[in-house]
């Protein structure tokens, strides 16, 4: 077994067609029958066995503990288009493969198995083994895996577990979580190399790898069957050389439209909303449902933002259009991106450009074939159409997770300006991919930089590119990592070649590929930044379901109660309709808690205000002290980064106080409200009240969950971070201008050449000069104070009103969703009152029912709590 | 070289001359006595080029293609450590200048063409430069400086507490004109401009500073087109502001390209003629990547030939060398290195220090001297007061008299944009104050008559006296102006003169 992996590993860098490896496969007894299996399901094997025997190569490579990293290409590449090309055309009907990584520590479901051997219990006896098991390598690997895992473990437990199954320390077949780290989706045409996941592994969990491949004739791109048990256990056994973690890679087919088909780690979460909304459509509930499918938009697409920094020339996007396989940010030798450009999915290529032109800001759709004139240091020179930032929507399947890439113009000496609002960026997003490229080792403000951003963002990815171009890159890298662990900097660094992912692309060369390290930077993605997003989403899906069925559920009770009891009728009656007008009364404008809602925002409106001008005229009073002090440009260049840095602490400690302050107002309110509906308490009579605190149920999910909770989290204030983010960094972008830096260097020379024969006559003029540049400095940075007032002071107006908007209509809402469920049990009280004893009969009978499913529907999402909050919990011990 | 056209007077680097000798004799303290004769033999020498700009820049490098040969050590990591002058001689030799003033031999070898000094022992700070002797026609021309490289933030705490006020009026520099390397970087940033501030050289100023976009192949990315790209975009440094009044042009050059073209082996030459001659799509697959390049196993050439090869080409060399090959436009070495040469653009630099430096060169190094010996006086006052008196009085003497540092100066200011005038006027007074023929200064062609000649002088002495006179104009362009009337009253009398 062994020989035949090292084989595959030492056969497959060069051989490129599938009948090569298929001749490795001829040990295998069942070839012909999982090739003639394939054939019945119309998939074309060669491209599986690709799939499969980097696989094996990578699984059984990888270490005990640590990551496993699974890489799959389909085959077929073409190689004349470019990757943007290929990219439309695989929507031209062309067909998709997604493949699919997860894990998570075996299935119950294996136990049958894993118990059989728990009670054979001699490790001796390993031969007797499920029927399908039957040759002699099998035999010989899983002797040797026996010995492993005797020496591993101290105990005899090896049946079991190469039989794939997981084993408690106890011995114990473990419960199936939901599969934790990840599901990372990677589609493409068949040019594509696709690829691969690293899963962080712990010790202690056995693996298990399945590949699951769906039938080609199939529609529906959710539905995904076994690929084969042949093939299922082969993967299996191979992986339990180093048993860590169960792995299932599934690969299925999309239609050229599809979007966003459920995946794994979310799966039980879509189709619990899917059950949730079937339950309401019966109800006729069209808001309940409506709701729903939001929340399962939501669920697919979490908006993860991750932002490429760097200094200028560095190659940042370069590296993301690496990652996007093609040109989507302009690339130029010379400076080419001097608007920030945030990249996220869409159904079609969309450029939307932001920009002052008379001082206003104009937000206009153009062509994308036209964005060079709008970004570029050559169509746009020093930026005199003043674009802050240009917005791309791309159908790509990397974005169609929910991932945001930002592309920054470059920093010029990164501690300066676009440093300090990158920093006051990063609380909001969820990666950060730092640039620096291979011709140069890190500098000192590089590494201030990196530092910084550690504290401040979850996840700090080094890229170190153009290591195609440059011979010694190796060096630079050990140089860098000195670096780095010189200034206790713990974080990942990638070597990348971004035109490599082009070339491969086009030659259709996976190894190719794998050398560009883009596939690395994509998997690392995957599992530090979309991952926590995903699982977030997930919970936040579980609530959606809660909190809509506690809608529905009491009124449904009530009703129940009545059509059994026919004696509590009239008092049911009444307390229906006491509950109705109650609720009236709450949606209505005269309810205490809009009045509150409207109170406290406005006081929160003018607190931020006035922060805001505190700091500004605080900033504006130190920095008037310290002009009169600079002379050199060093000095003014000290100060210009202190002031850009405490500019943007400020805003950001403005904008949090913010968000701290909307959170508070929420909960008030919903104190308030819950105050008020306990005024209607008469409903307790029925053994029932109206549960207010399931009302609001999707209030602050993200307690415990720090850092990605920002984004995701909370229900009201969830992109706007982000998005307040970037508006600081466009902020910044625009509000330094060139001169900023260059005020008091306008002409350094004139002291030059000349002072040396001028003698003091020049040294007086230039200190009269000082004199104005000076001037010029005061004048320059109070006019940058002054543009942050009036721009900040616009922006936190706008975010004041959008808070209070979505506070209110978020509440209105939920009070209208629960009017309709006491509106409708009293209609249908009313109509069952005239109802014969049969007919109320049928009715509770139906009643009954619908209470069981979404009780069972609540049950579910409750226990898929319980399951992340393990998972959670050993994910992060 | 522009001859002074007043024929009564003396030559200004004549009279600077003297003034050395002068110092020479007034100093009784035996090193001031050397130095003020070295200074003297300084203005005998060639014309001295400094190489400044941040660290990995590739000063060495560029040092090397220009000498052509290996000379200066390189590497991938920092490598000069020390100011190293290179300088023409009849032997071959290293010494050392301790900053005690003594001299001291070193042993050196060559190491696959680069000098391999041995420093013997002595502590790096005690040492202030090294100066190599060698025997080389290029460094007849010029003597080249090799400088470290700009480093971090020492330096930049350095440039802070000399400042920008404190800037020293008689600080001895050692180079006449400088070199700058620098990499791409964003016209806003600040170092930018700072390392055009590092003044330890000497006075930056578009006459004796050029300032060269460095390693231009891996701008454009290594691909066929990069040095086109390099091209455009130091067209658009030229054409800065900011830039412009700090240097003259702005030269893209791939400097290793330079260094290899100068000095390719024919060894090297038949490893690219067996790269050139295997298959294109082999070839293509190898000049993928760096690592393609080095790691695959292909039968063609060694791994360590392999690379040897890159660190000699680099990635866009390779490129360039096996294509010219593949394409029949080069077989030998020789078409090689012309090749190589050709394409690096060292060519346009030479051009530019023939056109910019050379020319002025005699005024460069007397202004340079002049200012060492400012320097001197000051050091002479401690010993003996009156002696450094009466030199200051000379020296005062000379720069006051000397045209040529007036119109040094007027050419600054304008070049510069230091001075409130039109573009036209500005024009006028770069024509006027090159080092050319008479008629071409005055604007004519060389084919003008005395009489035209004589006409567009007294013009130009018309002209400038009236804004000389204004009494509105500021102090510098009164004094410009009347730098310029001095300029054609010189011009009018070249035409009067009999031939």
């Amino acid at each position: 077994m062994v020989g035949w992996i090292q084989r595959v590993r030492e056969t497959l860098p060069q051989s490129r067609r599938w009948s090569d490896i298929a001749v490795l496969y001829r040990k295998h007894r069942h070839r012909e029958q999982i090739v003639e299996r394939l054939r019945k399901q119309g998939v074309p094997y060669a491209t599986e066995l690709r799939a499969l025997l980097p696989l094996f190569r990578q699984v059984t490579r990888r270490p005990p503990a640590g990551t496993i990293s699974l890489r799959c290409w389909p085959l077929g590449a073409g190689t004349d288009a470019s990757g943007a090309s290929s990219h439309r055309r695989s929507e031209g009907g062309r067909r998709t493969w997604a493949l699919r990584v997860t894990t998570g520590r075996p299935s119950k479901r294996k136990d049958p198995r894993g118990r059989a051997a728990k009670d054979r219990g001699n490790p001796s006896r390993r031969r007797v083994r499920p029927r399908t098991a039957k040759r002699s390598g099998r035999r010989r690997a899983g002797r040797k895996l026996g010995a492993w895992r005797d020496r591993a473990r101290g105990r005899s437990t090896t049946t079991a577990a190469s039989a794939g199954l997981p084993l408690t320390s106890a011995g114990q077949a473990a419960e199936l979580p939901t599969p934790i780290a990840t599901e990372l989706e990677v589609a493409g045409s068949p040019e594509v190399e696709t690829a691969l996941s690293d899963v962080p592994l712990s010790k202690g969990d056995a693996p298990m790898l399945s590949l699951a491949v769906p039938s080609m004739a199939s529609d529906d791109p959710g539905l995904e069957r076994p690929y084969s048990p042949v093939h299922r256990r082969r993967v299996r056994r191979t992986c339990l050389a180093r048993p860590r973690w169960r792995v299932n890679l599934t690969a299925e087919e999309q239609p050229p439209a599809a979007r966003a088909p459920a995946r794994p780690a979310a799966a039980a979460e879509s189709e619990l909303l899917d059950r949730a909304a079937q339950a309401f459509r019966s109800l006729a509930r069209d808001d309940l449902v409506r709701r729903l499918s939001a929340a399962k938009a939501r669920l697919q697409r979490p908006s993860t933002v991750v932002c490429v920094v760097g200094e200028f020339k560095q190659g940042k996007s370069s590296l993301i259009n690496a990652l996007l396989a093609g040109r989507v940010c302009p690339v130029d030798d010379d400076l080419a991106t001097s608007a920030l450009t945030v990249v996220h999915f869409g159904d079609a290529l969309k450029v939307v450009v932001r920009r002052r032109a008379d001082g206003e800001q104009v937000v206009e759709a153009i062509d994308p074939a036209t964005l060079n004139e709008w970004v570029t240091e050559q169509g746009n020179r020093g930026n005199q159409r003043a674009v802050e930032r240009v917005d791309i929507a791309l159908p790509h399947p990397l974005l169609r997770d929910g991932l945001i890439l930002v592309d920054t113009p470059g920093m010029g000496g990164i501690g300066a300006g676009h440093g300090a609002a990158t920093l006051a960026f990063l609380p909001y997003a969820d990666g950060l991919i730092f640039v620096s490229d291979a011709t140069a080792e890190l500098s000192a403000p590089e590494v201030t930089f990196l530092k910084q951003s550690l504290e401040l963002c979850p996840t700090v990815v080094f890229a170190l590119t153009k290591t195609d171009l440059v011979p010694h890159w190796r060096r630079i890298h050990e140089l860098n990592r000195g670096h780095l662990a010189d200034a206790g900097l713990d974080l990942p660094v990638l070597p990348i070649a971004s035109p490599l992912r082009h070339a491969a692309m086009k030659q259709g060369d996976p190894a190719l590929e794998a050398e560009s390290g883009i596939p690395a930077l994509v998997n690392l993605l995957a599992t530090d930044v979309i991952a926590p997003a995903k699982r977030l989403a997930a919970r936040r899906a579980r609530t959606d379901v809660h909190s809509a069925v506690s809608q529905v559920l009491p009124s449904l009770n009530t009703e129940l109660a009545m059509l059994e009891d026919p004696a509590r009728q009239a008092q049911g009656l009444a307390e229906l309709q006491a509950a109705r007008s109650r609720l009236d009364h709450l949606r209505g404008p005269g309810a205490r808690w809009s009045q509150l809602l409207a109170d406290r925002m406005a006081d929160l409106s003018n607190e931020a205000t006035y922060g805001l001008r505190r700091s500004v005229r605080e900033l504006q009073r130190q920095m008037e002290g310290r002009l009169e002090e600079i002379k050199t440009p060093a000095d003014w260049e000290d100060l210009s980064r202190e002031l850009r840095t405490a500019t943007a602490g400020a805003v950001t400690h403005i904008i949090g106080q913010l968000e701290a302050g909307a959170d508070a107002i929420q909960q008030d309110v919903r104190a308030m409200l819950a105050e008020e509906s306990l005024e209607a308490g008469e409903l307790r009579a029925l053994g029932r009240s109206i549960d207010v605190s399931a009302l609001w149920g999707d209030t602050r999910i993200d307690e415990g969950v720090h850092r990605a909770g920002r984004v995701a989290g909370t229900a009201l204030t969830g992109l706007r971070g982000a998005q307040s983010g970037i508006f600081m960094v466009s902020i910044f972008a625009r509000f330094l201008p060139a001169g900023m830096a260059g005020i008091l260097m306008a002409n350094p020379v004139s002291l030059g050449l000349g002072a040396v024969f001028a003698g003091h006559q020049l040294i007086d003029a230039n200190r009269r000069r000082l004199g104005a540049r000076r001037q010029k400095a005061r004048v320059s940075v109070s006019r940058f104070l002054d543009d942050v007032q009036f721009e900040v002071g616009n922006q936190l107006g706008d975010m004041v009103r959008q808070l209070q908007r979505e506070l209110r209509d978020n509440l209105t809402e939920r009070i209208g969703e629960l009017h309709r469920s006491y509106a409708g049990a009293l209609e249908r009280a009313q109509a069952d009152a005239t109802r014969s004893q049969q007919q109320r009969e049928a009715r509770s009978a139906v009643l009954r029912e619908q209470i069981a499913l979404l009780e069972r529907v609540s049950t579910e999402a409750g226990a898929g709590d319980a399951r992340a909050a393990r998972v959670g919990g050993q994910a992060q011990p | 070289m522009s001859q002074p056209p007043s024929a009564g007077v003396e030559r200004t680097d004549v009279q600077v001359r003297r003034l050395a000798d002068l110092a020479a004799s007034l100093a009784t303290d035996p090193a001031l006595r050397a130095e003020a004769a070295s200074l003297g033999e300084r203005l005998d020498g060639p014309l001295r080029v400094a190489f400044a700009g941040r660290v990995k820049a590739g000063k060495s490098t560029l040092l090397n293609a220009l000498v052509g040969e290996r000379l200066a050590p390189t590497d991938a990591g920092e490598c000069t450590r020390l100011v190293t002058i290179y300088r023409d001689g009849i032997g071959y030799g290293v010494v050392a200048l301790m900053r005690d003033g003594t001299r001291r031999a070193l042993d050196f070898r060559r190491q696959s063409g680069a000098l391999d000094i041995d420093i013997g022992g002595l502590p790096l700070p005690s040492i202030e430069r090294l100066e190599v002797t060698w025997p080389s026609s290029a460094l007849r021309a010029m003597t080249l400086i090799d400088t470290p490289g700009l480093a971090s933030l020492n330096d930049e705490n350095s440039l802070r507490t000399r400042g920008f006020l404190a800037l020293d009026g008689g600080r001895p520099s050692e180079a006449d004109a400088v070199i700058y390397l620098m990499r791409h970087l964003h016209r806003t940033d600040a170092q930018f401009l700072e390392s055009f501030l590092d003044r330890s050289l000497g006075p930056v100023s578009p006459l004796n500073a050029v300032a060269v976009l460095s390693r231009a192949d891996e701008i454009g990315a290594a691909r066929p087109d990069a040095m086109q790209s390099a091209a455009r975009i130091a067209e658009r440094y030229r054409n800065d502001e900011q830039l412009s009044s700090l240097c003259a042009t702005v030269v893209p050059l791939a400097g290793l390209l330079a260094e290899t073209g100068h000095t390719l082996r024919e060894d090297e030459a038949a490893a690219l003629r067996t790269l050139a001659a295997s298959d294109t799509e082999v070839l293509q697959r190898m000049l993928t990547s760096v690592d393609r390049f080095v790691q695959e196993p292909y039968d063609l050439l060694a791994r360590e030939e392999r690379e040897a090869l890159l660190a000699r080409l680099g990635l866009f060399g390779v490129r360039l060398a096996t294509a010219e090959l593949h394409a029949g436009r080069a077989t030998t070495a020789t078409d090689l290195s012309r090749l190589l040469v050709n394409a690096s653009g060292v060519a346009a630099l030479r051009r530019v220090l023939a056109e910019h430096f050379l020319p002025r060169a005699r005024v460069l190094q007397a202004r340079a001297v002049l200012t060492a010996l400012r320097d001197l006086a000051r050091r002479l006052r401690a010993a003996d007061e009156s002696a450094a008196a009466q030199l200051e009085r000379e020296i005062e003497r000379t720069e006051a008299g000397a045209h040529e540092f007036a119109e040094l100066r007027l050419a600054h200011l304008a070049a510069t944009g230091a001075l409130p005038v039109s573009q036209e006027e500005q024009r006028e007074i770069e024509r006027l104050t090159r080092p050319a023929s008479p008629a071409q200064r005055a604007g004519l062609t060389d084919d003008a008559s005395a009489d035209q000649l004589a006409g567009v002088a007294a013009a130009g002495v018309e002209r400038w006296r009236t804004k000389a006179s204004d009494p509105l104009a500021d102090p510098l362009t009164a004094e410009a102006a009347s730098i310029a009337v001095r300029s054609y009253e010189a011009l009018f009398l070249a035409a009067r003169a009999p031939r």
